[in-house]
């Protein structure tokens, strides 16, 4: 005898459908939000070389999970998935933004070259308790 | 007397009802992506120039999302990936993504001289970014 529970999509029915086709399955893990949020990174002047800024968010999870990140500058109206920026707004010759996890904190670096002021900019993430990789 | 209601489903071996949160393959004490909409296309950019798609989502709000494309300048097309970059006027062909509250914006440069064609599958969440 087996026991669980599946949720189908619209038009499907859930004790035939495929699990691609299932919004639930308690076979199949699903990815689980621990902490999600925002926060500054201040990035250096760039005086015709790099300017850079990071900030490292405590997740307390004692291993590397699985997220998502964004980034938005502070006063524009758009947010970038991982490694961009608006470059129609920051004078830059190179932008890139990067993002990593350890085992006690996720990592939300800038870069950028040219000749440009200090900034700010604000990164978003979505952190999960599922792992980065499964040992 | 303060009740906790909630459901949670822990993965095989472990006890629902005592599993630790990282044994679990659900519990309604935490979020989950929630997929608002998902598709397909492709834009054909000519060359030494940029494309933009743009999605309409009318969320109200920024939400979470996932793009993935190919690039067909790699030597093989048909790999699908979410890596994007952006080197200003370097030789790269590179995408990158943003939206706003209403709309998703794909942006695909293609710094050749002839013209190509991207694919890309995007993914939109109810969750709010910002």
């Amino acid at each position: 005898m087996t026991f669980g529970a599946r949720v189908s999509q619209p038009g499907y029915d859930a004790t035939t459908a495929a699990v691609k086709d299932l919004t639930f399955d308690s076979d199949a893990n699903s990815l689980k939000i621990w902490k999600a949020g925002s926060v500054n990174i201040s990035v250096s002047e760039a005086n015709g070389g790099a300017g850079t800024g990071y900030v490292e968010v405590s997740h307390g999870l004692d291993y590397p999970p699985f997220f998502l990140t964004y980034f938005k500058l502070k006063d524009a109206n758009k947010i970038w998935f991982q490694k961009s920026l608006d470059d129609s707004q920051l004078p830059a010759t190179y932008i890139n933004t990067t993002s990593y996890a350890n085992n006690t904190n996720l990592v939300m670096e800038i870069t950028v070259n040219g000749t440009l002021g200090a900034f700010t900019a604000i990164g978003y993430y979505i952190i999960f308790i599922d792992e980065a990789y499964q040992t | 007397m303060t009740e906790t209601f909630g459901i949670k489903v822990s993965q095989p071996g472990y006890d629902a009802t005592t599993a630790a949160k990282e044994n679990l393959v659900f519990s309604s004490e935490y979020d989950t992506l929630k997929l608002f909409d998902s598709g397909s296309g492709t834009i054909e950019v000519p060359g030494d120039n940029k494309g933009t798609v743009q999605i309409t989502h009318s969320l109200g709000y920024k939400p979470a999302f996932l793009v993935f494309s190919d690039n067909p300048l790699w030597a093989t097309s048909g790999k699908f990936s979410a890596y994007t970059w952006r080197a200003i006027g370097g030789g790269l062909s590179e995408p990158n993504y943003a939206t706003d509250n209403t709309k998703l914006y794909l942006t695909f440069y293609n710094p050749g001289l002839d013209s190509v064609t991207f694919t890309y599958h995007y993914h939109i969440y109810y969750n709010k970014i910002a």
